[in-house]
């Protein structure tokens, strides 16, 4: 029971140095951001920031996966309301482009961290699960190849994702080309 | 290309064997390649610096194959899956040196010849992707080029060709030609 209740407290501190270091990055850039101002901006002591994070790096990266988090969720209350398929699936893929494109401090933190090894981790298993929901459409549109190709689509939408995130604005015609591909698995 | 920067280079095929990317030195590659570090200095200036140009030699191999391959080949389809097919084993077939290369693409400097280097085998492809019918060949050509090196990191750690996957990109590929079963389609 107490280490439960200790465990709640772990993640209400962490919790609390991942917001205000939200709060802070939007005030000045990534590459600009200290422990010092995240503790100042949380209200605790400069020790609670060494036991949760290694670095301010490791402290981005918690925070790009909270923001990550936040579109992941937003795609899948969409897709709940959709019946499976592909449909689905293009409208899952169009939402993540929009809300990662929308979100500056999310492609702020991407094109800063994009050497980073934690990042490049996380991204791995993010695309992983991005992977699986593709492969999971595919199996009920009965394809032949539904592992593989969810796995080439989502390299594809990958790119995409990317692109736009360096462009810093929607690339239409690499999305109507992904929806293309994305029509040939319903052939 | 210098005999000293040639012997370098050769120094990674020896090394990527047994030593991972991450902890490759200067010292290492000098030591192989019974060179000082002015010379590596003077040829490269920097470990990233030599992994860009590892990655273009690796590159510019893998493109003589392939133009050997596929010269005589008219624009479309079979092009496109004997390039690809290439490239796959091309990959394979210096499968330590690939792994070494797809281990680093994290740095920045690799990162920007990388997409350098798609940019331009899209823009190759492109012609290829009109005569499959792709109605913008160029965005088609992007993403395809994406899905063949995702393609090749799968098959770099599984250590051997993935039939499956390979049949899975050229079902993709036939797009617009529809329903044409990838193994029968002809030559378009």
């Amino acid at each position: 029971m107490n280490a439960s209740s200790d465990d709640r407290q772990e993640i209400a501190v962490r919790s609390a140095l991942i917001a205000a270091g939200l709060r802070v990055l939007a005030t000045i850039p990534p590459g600009k951001l200290t422990s010092d101002a995240v503790v100042l901006e949380a209200g605790i002591d400069s020790a609670s920031f060494a036991h949760h994070f290694d670095s301010t790096s490791d402290l981005l990266c918690a925070a790009l996966a909270l923001l990550s988090d936040r579109v992941r969720d937003k795609v899948t209350r969409i897709m709940t309301n959709m019946p499976p398929g592909l449909p689905r699936l293009q409208v899952a893929v169009e939402t993540y482009l929009e809300a990662s494109r929308n979100n500056s401090l999310l492609r702020t933190l991407s094109l800063h961290l994009r050497s980073d090894p934690h990042y490049v981790e996380f991204l791995r298993s993010r695309v992983a699960g991005f992977s699986l929901m593709m492969e999971l459409e595919l199996r009920t549109l009965k394809h032949p190849f539904p592992a593989d190709t969810a796995r080439l689509l989502t390299a594809a939408a990958m790119e995409v994702g990317a692109t736009e995130t360096l462009a810093g604005q929607r690339q239409p015609a690499l999305r109507d080309a992904w929806l293309r591909y994305c029509e040939t698995v319903a052939q | 290309m210098t005999a000293q920067k040639r012997r370098l280079l050769d120094a990674a095929s020896r090394l990527c064997g047994s030593v991972s990317v991450h902890q490759l030195t200067v010292d290492q590659l000098c030591a192989t390649a019974n060179c000082s570090d002015s010379n590596f200095d003077r040829e490269f200036g920097s470990l990233d610096s030599f992994l860009v140009e590892l990655q273009r030699r690796f590159d510019r191999q893998i493109v003589d194959h392939v133009v050997a391959v596929t010269s005589g080949t008219g624009p479309g389809l079979l092009r496109v899956q004997l390039a690809t097919e290439t490239f796959l084993s091309a990959c394979l077939d210096q499968r330590d040196l690939h792994g070494w290369l797809v281990q680093a693409r994290h740095r920045p400097a690799l990162q920007d010849r990388l997409r350098n280097r798609n940019r331009a085998y899209a823009l190759i492809f492109g012609s290829e992707m009109s005569a499959l019918g792709w109605p913008d060949p160029a965005a088609a050509a992007r993403l395809y080029m994406a899905m063949v090196n995702e393609a090749a990191v799968v098959e770099h750690r599984a250590g051997r060709a993935q039939p499956a996957l390979r049949e899975a990109l050229w079902r993709l590929l036939l797009g617009p030609i529809g329903t044409t079963s990838p193994s029968t389609a002809t030559n378009r």
